[in-house]
């Protein structure tokens, strides 16, 4: 999961060597917390967030196959 | 396709190349000309040329396989659309409640694969024949909802339907004597009417 959230947010990102997701696991939730430089954070959300929505539906999907349950969380 | 890359040296143009799933040696790059760059409010950058398709089909790939997906992928490159068909097992998963993952990699595609290129292509993404097996019995649905108002001369709420599916909906009506059709609603109970005329 982590793996996926980060190759898209450094393919979406102008820097993606500042580009760091990190993981909180839980017993049923796993958090990822993706943070990308200050002026990236609008590419990864999106326009009426649309890809952040995408991005969390995305993992979710891989979550689930897993029996977890993840959030995503987009700092700056 | 063609992408506008804005770096100050070769080291950072390559640090970008590598975010873009791209191979600084399967690429060429040329020295943007004034107008593109400006046109991405830069005073100069790089143009990189690559096989669209086939970058299309690695990155999907690519998520698939860390998805911990067995699937073969297709991309096929029209004149403004890139076509990825996903052929393998456990579609389901990848497909969602109401093809709603399936959508959701299609946006991620869409924006990943587009970032600043010079002429956007849209990005379609079917997976096992999902989506045209829908549009067709989408089609069904529709023309039964026409033949019904037409025959009752009575308006047919159709159920609600996605924004991209309505606008299917309303082609096929507009392309029809005798009927049209509106949405009405708010989202996701947003739906279809086809009246008679």
């Amino acid at each position: 999961m982590k793996e996926i959230l980060e190759t898209c947010a450094k393919a979406l990102v102008d820097n993606p060597s500042a580009v760091n997701v990190d993981v909180v696991e839980g017993e049923r939730t796993i958090i990822l917390q993706l943070k990308v430089a200050p002026e990236d954070v609008g590419k990864v959300i999106g326009k009426q967030g649309r890809i952040a929505q995408a991005l969390r539906t995305l993992i979710r999907a891989v979550a689930v196959k897993k029996g977890k349950r993840a959030i995503v969380e987009i700092l700056d | 396709m063609k992408y506008f890359v804005y770096s100050e040296n070769e080291e950072q143009l390559k640090e970008i190349l590598e975010g873009m799933d791209l191979n600084i040696d399967e690429v060429e790059i040329d020295e943007a000309p004034i107008d593109i760059a400006s046109s991405f409010g830069k005073e100069a950058g790089f143009l990189v040329s690559e096989r669209a398709p086939e970058r299309a089909a690695r990155f999907t790939k690519r998520i698939l396989y860390m998805m911990g997906m067995k699937a073969k992928v297709k991309a096929v490159e029209s004149e403004d659309t890139i076509n990825i068909e996903i052929d393998g097992e456990d579609l389901g998963n990848l497909i969602g409640s109401q093809g709603r993952t399936l959508e959701a990699l299609q946006i991620i595609l869409n924006a990943v694969l587009n970032k600043n290129a010079v002429q956007k292509k849209h990005i379609y993404v079917d997976a096992g024949g999902y989506k045209k097996r829908k549009l067709e019995s989408l089609k069904k649905v529709v023309q039964e909802a026409i033949n019904k108002a037409k025959k009752e001369g009575k308006p047919v709420a159709l159920d609600p339907m996605s924004a991209y599916e309505r606008k299917i909906v309303h082609e096929i009506v507009s392309g029809i004597d005798g009927v049209r059709s509106e949405s009405q609603g708010e989202e996701p109970n947003r739906n279809v009417i086809v009246y008679p005329e």
